[in-house]
């Protein structure tokens, strides 16, 4: 069957079967930013934007998506120009193996955007779902801190 | 991976009548909402070849009136969370509880209706509810109301037939909310993991400091949410102390039923649960205005 969608502020069609989970049709579609973890919801390598909001690929029927508007981390630099929430991680040594990386930028991007002056407690919150196996979780958090207060700046 | 392997159809109903409709004429069909129960670890065994999804049938809000508050049931654990009105409401015990629901990526998908249909133990949201003594509306071949306290019949089991599903869930305003205080508290490997043990307790004053009524429920210390009636017994007509309390839980192994499972063991879980419901009643007691 044929699913509508607008990822990465492109309208696509995917062909899915109906039992489908999110992760595999957008890993399937070349959007292999989205990472498979534990596939049981409690990692957040799957994580990806929909309707605004950070969700599981994992555990998400792709169905669900119709009339959707998804981001990944494809969808996060412009014109091959890094965000400065991305900028901000690669500077502050929030990535070792990368591998968490992309599901910890969409928790990021889901809370900026919903709330451009977070709190410390705010972007504590905001990734407890995305487990590090690396990094640890000081140098991601202040590097949300950090873009936060860049972003201010740019604007 | 294919969630369900034999799923055939997936219905979008737009109305909770439809949905009835649907999961009566179709068999081997099931109700989904947020899905992170099911897909997870809802079907265990069971045969489906219908998804009924009722997260576009206008169950999502939530209101307030004089007398009641009332949830849609396919409202999201982050909507429950960030909305204004549960800030204030009951000393803020169902914002807390949503935030300490585990992640932020589960809590924008987990709806209520589906944290009450699973019928799980830990569900962080059942006790709050007993403690508010909320009411849980039920469609199917006509509209049902049941007391939440009695919803549940074991693990996974409620007293709703299979084609019926959850559409609100209301809670009373307390009439003397200046002298009712609430509290909910959850203990478990991390602030937001899966509980250990969660419970909630809602108490009322009189203006002598004396408890005119009280209600507790703890959760994952039994095959569902308990409400510990022989501990609101104890408590009524008290101004509370600390010895008090811990009177009045003293037999708390009477009332719950502990099992092991990877998160603790039985007898962990046994001593967490006396602590547990004297911190919960001494929170709800100050809250309320009683000084101890
Ligand atoms: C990693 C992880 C961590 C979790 N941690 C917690 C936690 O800390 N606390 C907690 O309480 N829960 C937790 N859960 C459990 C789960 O997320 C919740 O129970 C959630 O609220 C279920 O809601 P849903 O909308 O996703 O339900 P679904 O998965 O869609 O449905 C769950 C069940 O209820 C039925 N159902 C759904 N809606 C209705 C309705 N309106 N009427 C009747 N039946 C219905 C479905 O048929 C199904 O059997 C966790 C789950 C995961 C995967
Ligand atoms: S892979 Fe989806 S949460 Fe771990
Ligand atoms: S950087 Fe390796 S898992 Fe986070």
């Amino acid at each position: 069957m044929k699913l509508n969608l607008k990822i990465n502020s492109e309208t696509k069609v995917f062909d899915i079967d109906i039992r489908d989970t999110l992760i595999d049709v957008l890993r399937a579609n070349g959007y292999t930013s989205v990472k498979h973890g534990c596939e049981t919801g409690e990692c957040g390598a799957c994580t990806v934007i929909i309707n605004g909001t950070a969700v599981n690929s994992c555990i998400y029927p792709a169905i669900k998506c119709e009339d959707a508007e998804l981001i990944t981390c494809e969808g996060l630099e412009k014109d091959g120009k890094l965000s400065i929430l991305q900028e901000k991680f690669v500077e502050m040594g929030a990535i070792q193996c990368g591998y968490c990386t992309p599901g910890m930028l969409l928790s990021a991007h889901a809370l900026l955007m919903r709330n451009p002056n977070p709190q410390l407690e705010d972007v504590k919150d905001a990734l407890s779902g995305n487990y590090c196996r690396c990094t640890g979780y000081v140098k991601p958090v202040d590097a949300v801190m950090a873009a936060a207060k860049a972003m201010k700046g740019a604007k | 991976m294919q969630y369900i392997r034999d799923l055939k159809k997936y219905y979008w109903p737009k109305a909770p009548q439809d949905a009835v409709r649907m999961l009566m004429q179709e068999p081997y069909a099931e109700v989904i909402a947020g899905g992170t129960e099911l897909l997870v670890s809802g079907l265990k065994g069971r045969e489906v070849n219908n998804l009924v999804d009722i997260t576009r049938a206008g169950l999502s809000y939530v209101k307030k009136d004089k007398k009641f508050i009332k949830i849609g049931a396919t409202t999201t654990i982050s909507e429950i969370q960030n909305a204004p009105l549960f800030k204030d409401f009951a000393n803020g015990v169902l914002s807390t509880a949503a935030q300490r629901f585990v992640s932020v990526q589960i809590r924008n998908v987990a709806t209520i209706g589906g944290n009450l249909g699973a019928a799980m133990p830990s569900s962080d949201l059942a006790p709050v509810l007993m403690a508010l003594d909320a009411k849980i509306h039920v469609c199917g071949k006509e509209i049902k109301e049941f007391a939440i306290n009695g919803f549940y019949l074991s693990k996974r089991k409620t007293v709703m037939a299979p084609y019926e599903i959850i559409t609100e869930i209301e809670i009373p305003v307390p009439a003397d909310m200046d002298r009712t205080g609430c509290a909910f508290q959850k203990i478990g490997r991390t602030e937001t993991d899966i509980a250990i043990v969660n419970g909630a307790a809602a108490i009322t004053i009189d203006d002598a400091g004396e408890v005119k009524s009280a209600r507790l429920a703890l959760g994952s210390v039994a095959q569902n949410t308990i409400r510990c009636l022989e501990i609101e017994n104890g408590l009524l007509g008290k101004k509370l102390t600390k010895k008090a309390i811990e009177a009045a839980c003293e037999n708390i192994a009477k009332a719950i039923d502990p099992k092991t499972d990877v998160r603790a063991s039985a007898k962990y879980r046994g001593t967490v649960a006396k602590v547990l419901a004297a911190r919960l009643i001494e929170e709800a007691y100050v809250k309320a205005g009683g000084k101890i």
